[in-house]
């Protein structure tokens, strides 16, 4: 198309001849007709024989006016698009141009525009993965979380499995129940296969548990009746993770024979990959078979041991619900003296799952909502500022003929590009994260596994900052002066028009100190609350301690064959050098929750007020390994052997629980038809969560019976790849499967424990620092240009006898006349929105003054050293060199 | 227009169009005259088609126009061939010949079984 006009003189050509598509059609058919009849007169013809003729040859002259009307008008559109395609072109030119000469302004917009938009992408990303979006099951609006609420009343204990066949079959409010045992134990099942021995976790569940939530199967078919039957084939349904760990993702895989514990066990079904059923119910811990719970009597005597759930029928309310279970658990107490009190509430089972969440999820979400609009601020500022430094080169476009609509094409054209720019960067930030933070597995959130990047989220992110792109895009060329000669003068001087802009522009600084200001106290109180978490007494001392998962590979024949096989295993731990204790112990703090009712010989106990007691079956040496420390009696040692009397040490809140006026030394706890006589007393551990208060505490021995899940705990001086060196040269003789686990210290539980709260104290501790350096460049830019555009007042200043002190202190003064303006603000802003993170504290008061002070103590630095430099440039300012430059 | 004149073969018509344009651009009665004076007035081309023509040539960019003013001084829309127009000229043309060639060579050869 070279031979085409090029759109400069096309467009020139238009501005003289500014005719319609339609006149122009209506000319060309004019023309050609003129020219016909002409040439048929010349021939010969009378002027009205011509003009027919030359009429007809044409053809239908008004259809054909039509069609080349249209035909114009078609033209016309295409012109008038090629023509803004051109102009696109020439402004993207520009704007590259432009901002390549200022590269560490987009350097810095991009970076701002990306870091807002990817952070409030993960954030909502994950409020919408965690609380917003339905659970992965059928119907999950009407599926109810049911506990068995505890004597103390907040306790949430479980369901006996008799009152839980009874309340499913009399009540009327729930259309279905179903459960799993609470307490079933991690990496309990041995899956032996070619020779390799693989400890896997089985999670017994009722028979119509995996129907009951709507799942369908991946390959093969759920439990049926028969095989929930105590006694029956043993059968198993795989997690979609186990199928393809180890078992390759076999699709034949149903109908076959495993290896657990050294028993045939038959594959019957996979769920999907969709159902993650640790996921949802045990957040953090592994789960990797289902096998059926049988609702027998014999595991009804287990006592509470059902994590129930139910799903309402159509129309009823929870509030109907719950209102009928408590008194249906009231009559079935009553009713069956025998069995354990009832006290079922009916709550929403999403709130269950992500009700701990939300609150702290939504502060995230509010956070990240204010990061957003200090990035929206700062980027306006900041264009605000390069605007009115190109205050003169507008004007003389504007002199030079260009339009006002040319002027804003064009700085619009350069914000969106700086903010398509950052977008894209922030859309690739979102993406990555959020993969990122989905796969973590040091978390114990809830659905954190489900969480993708949730494009609407992204989108609106986008919208934000594409919508202040187009505000300060439009608005400061809009503003730019309708007088060339005013902004060349004002270009020069400070005059008054530059003053509105710098009002304006310090309004925009003074609304992010505030919002950082709310971040930063925000962010400082759970900082606070997390730091009060941590230093809560653990009871123990977890440095230097070293946990390993033992795993015995068999089964023991009896009590006396364990207690040798684990006695040798202590011995040679100990032997190694570098090991200054170790001990054994089957549920270590932190790991579990198994309680069992203790009463005091001789004492009877209300029914629904039982004393209760943690439980632990420990090795010796136990007590000194933890760091825990013996306040009275002594600790396990080899006399006890499993026909020697039975003997516990209690902690010191359940000696103070059982006998409050007495030494518990000697005394008896009864346990069922048995007594097992107090021996120790020792220090309270922290078991459950950080936050939560002391209670009691049962330690048996080892010797005298164990479950199958056994930790092995070492103080040691060695780093931990050094003593699994040693562990497993000592233990390869008798503990081959020991040597296969890595040592963990047992930090790591602890941490664990702080996860969901740290999760939340890193995001929101990090949208603060940016949030503090957002307002820290903010500050920096706003005073720094307004040094440049006062260089020669201030000249003038000096010149007249200012000294460079007084010229730094009017800067400075400015500088923190803002920051205390906007802190002031901030203060009212949090007085606001913080009351409502209350639940979110630990050991602070939502008004705690030190993070207030704090909040401003920082604001105020950061305000001060982002002024300094600027206050710094304009002492140095060289009266005679400004005065003969202006 | 005599009573011998031949109905135009379809599409045809553009490539007569863009072979008036190769040798200079011209306005649309000129184009009318140079295919007329070409073929003799043999060819029986409504002037309206011709216009059509050109819109169609316009718009799949195988002409441009522009406005300019005849020696009479009149206004007109020019026309003039693109480069691609050029290159689709060529191609019509080695495609018309070998069409021509074809079915001329059928249509002359002695009757007989293939």
């Amino acid at each position: 198309m070279s031979a085409e006009i090029r759109p400069g003189i096309r467009r020139l050509l238009r501005f003289i001849t500014p005719r319609s598509a339609a006149r122009d059609a209506d000319d060309e058919i004019r023309l050609h007709l003129q020219l016909r009849t002409e040439q048929l007169i010349a021939e010969g013809m009378s002027p009205a024989a011509a003009r027919d003729e030359a009429e007809r040859r044409f053809g239908e002259v008004e259809d054909e006016r039509r069609e080349f009307r249209n035909a114009a008008r078609r033209r016309e559109r295409r012109t008038r698009w090629r023509d803004w395609l051109d102009d696109t072109r020439a402004d993207l030119r520009y704007s590259f141009r432009t901002l390549r000469r200022d590269g560490g302004f987009t350097a810095f917009a991009v970076a701002i525009v990306a870091l807002g938009i990817g952070a409030s992408a993960t954030v909502f990303s994950l409020v919408d993965g965690v609380v917003l979006r339905p659970m992965p099951f059928r119907d999950p609006s009407r599926l109810v979380w049911i506990p068995n609420i505890g004597d103390n009343g907040t306790a949430e204990w479980r369901f006996q499995v008799a009152h839980f066949r009874d309340v499913a079959a009399r009540n009327q409010s729930l259309a279905d129940m179903a459960g799993y045992y609470a307490y079933y134990s991690i990496g309990d099942a041995v899956l032996s296969a070619h020779g390799e021995t693989q400890r896997l976790t089985r999670v017994p569940v009722t028979c119509n548990f995996i129907p009951f939530l709507g799942v369908s199967l991946e390959l093969g078919r759920s439990f049926s009746a028969d095989e929930c039957v105590e006694g029956s084939a043993r059968t198993t349904v795989l997690t979609d993770g186990i199928w393809r760990d180890q078992f390759g993702a076999d699709r034949a895989i149903v109908g076959k024979t495993i290896t657990l514990n050294e028993q045939p066990v038959t594959v019957i079904g996979v769920v999907p990959a969709s159902f993650d059923f640790a996921s949802v119910f045990t957040p953090g811990a592994p789960a990797d078979l289902f096998v059926p719970y049988a609702l027998s009597d014999n595991n009804s005597r287990t006592g509470n041991s059902l994590a129930t759930i139910g799903r309402l029928k159509p129309g009823v309310s929870i509030e109907r619900a719950d209102a009928e279970l408590v008194g249906l658990g009231r009559q079935l107490t009553e009713e069956f003296r025998d069995r354990n009190t009832l006290r079922p509430r009916v709550r929403s089972l999403e709130r269950h799952v992500n009700g701990q969440f939300r609150p702290a999820l939504l502060v995230l979400a509010f956070a990240v909502g204010a990061v957003m609009l200090i990035v929206a601020l700062n980027l306006a500022s900041l264009q605000f500022a390069r605007m009115t430094a190109r205050g003169r080169e507008l004007a003389v476009r504007l002199a030079l003929g260009a339009s006002r609509g040319q002027i804003v094409r064009q700085t619009l054209t350069e914000s969106l590009v700086l903010v398509a720019g950052g977008a894209l960067l922030g859309i690739a930030i979102a993406f990555i994260v959020t993969r990122y933070v989905s796969h973590l597995r040091a978390f114990d959130i809830p659905l954190l596994s489900r969480v993708t990047v949730n494009i609407a989220a992204l989108v609106a992110a986008t919208l934000v900052a594409v919508l202040t792109g187009v505000v300060v895009g439009v608005v400061p060329a809009w503003r730019s002066p309708s007088d060339p000669n005013d902004a060349m003068k004002d270009g020069t001087r400070g005059a008054t028009r530059g003053r509105t802009h710098a009002r304006m522009r310090s309004a925009l600084v003074v609304s992010e100190i505030a919002v950082a200001f709310v971040l930063i106290v925000a962010s400082s109180l759970l900082l606070r609350s997390f730091v009060r978490v941590l230093d809560a007494d653990l009871g123990f001392n977890p440095s230097r301690l070293a946990r390993l998962r033992v795993d015995p590979g068999t089964r023991f024949k009896g009590l006396a064959e364990g207690t040798t096989y684990y006695d040798d295993v202590l011995r040679r731990v100990r032997a190694i050098p570098g090991v200054t204790a170790a001990s054994l112990s089957d549920m270590l703090p932190f790991t579990g929750d198994r309680s069992w009712a203790m009463p005091a010989e001789g004492r009877t106990y209300p029914r629904d007020n039982m004393p209760e007691g943690f439980v632990r079956v420990i090795g010796t040496d136990y007590f000194r390994a933890m760091g825990i420390p013996i306040r009275a009696g002594r600790d396990f040692g080899d006399t006890e052997t499993p026909d020697s009397p039975a003997v516990v040490i209690v902690n010191e809140s359940m000696a103070h629980m059982l006998w409050p006026d007495r030494s518990a030394i000697g005394q008896r706890i009864r346990q069922g038809r048995n007594f097992v006589t107090v021996i120790g007393v020792v220090g309270d551990v922290r078991h459950g969560a950080l936050e939560s208060p002391f209670s009691g505490e049962v330690y048996f021995s080892m010797h005298q019976g164990f479950g199958a899940r056994i930790d092995l705990i070492v103080r040691t001086t060695l780093p931990l790849a050094q003593l699994g060196t040693a562990a497993r040269t000592a233990l390869a003789p008798v503990a081959r499967n020991a040597t296969k686990n890595a040592w963990t210290p047992m930090q790591d539980v602890i941490d664990h424990v702080a996860s969901s709260r740290r999760f939340v104290v890193m995001l929101l501790g990090g949208f603060a620092s940016f949030a503090l350096l957002l307002a820290a460049l903010g500050i920096y830019a706003l005073i720094s240009y307004g040094v440049t555009q006062r260089r020669q007042e201030i000249g003038i200043r000096l010149a007249l006898g200012a000294s460079t002190s007084v010229v730094r202190g009017s800067i400075m003064r400015g500088t923190l006349g803002l920051a205390i303006i906007g802190m002031a603000l901030g203060v009212v802003g949090a007085l606001v929105i913080v009351p409502a993170m209350h639940g979110l504290l630990f050991g602070v008061t939502w008004s705690d003054p030190a993070s207030f002070v704090g909040a401003s103590g920082s604001l105020l630095l950061v305000a001060a050293l982002a002024g300094l430099l600027p206050a710094q440039r304009a002492a140095r300012v060289d009266p005679s060199v400004v005065l003969r430059d202006g | 227009m005599n009573e011998s004149s031949l109905p135009i073969v379809k599409g045809t018509l553009d490539n007569l169009v863009l072979k008036a344009l190769c040798w200079t651009p011209m306005h649309g009665f000129e184009i009318t005259q140079w295919v007329e004076a070409r073929s003799s007035g043999a060819l029986d081309i409504r002037d309206s088609a011709l216009y059509q023509a050109l819109h169609r040539l316009e718009e799949r960019d195988f002409v441009t126009a522009d406005w300019g003013v005849t020696e009479n001084n009149q206004r007109a829309r020019y026309y003039r061939i693109t480069k691609s127009g050029r290159a689709r000229l060529a191609a019509e043309t080695t495609l018309w010949i070998r069409y021509a060639k074809t079915v001329t060579d059928i249509l002359t050869s002695a009757p007989g079984p293939a």
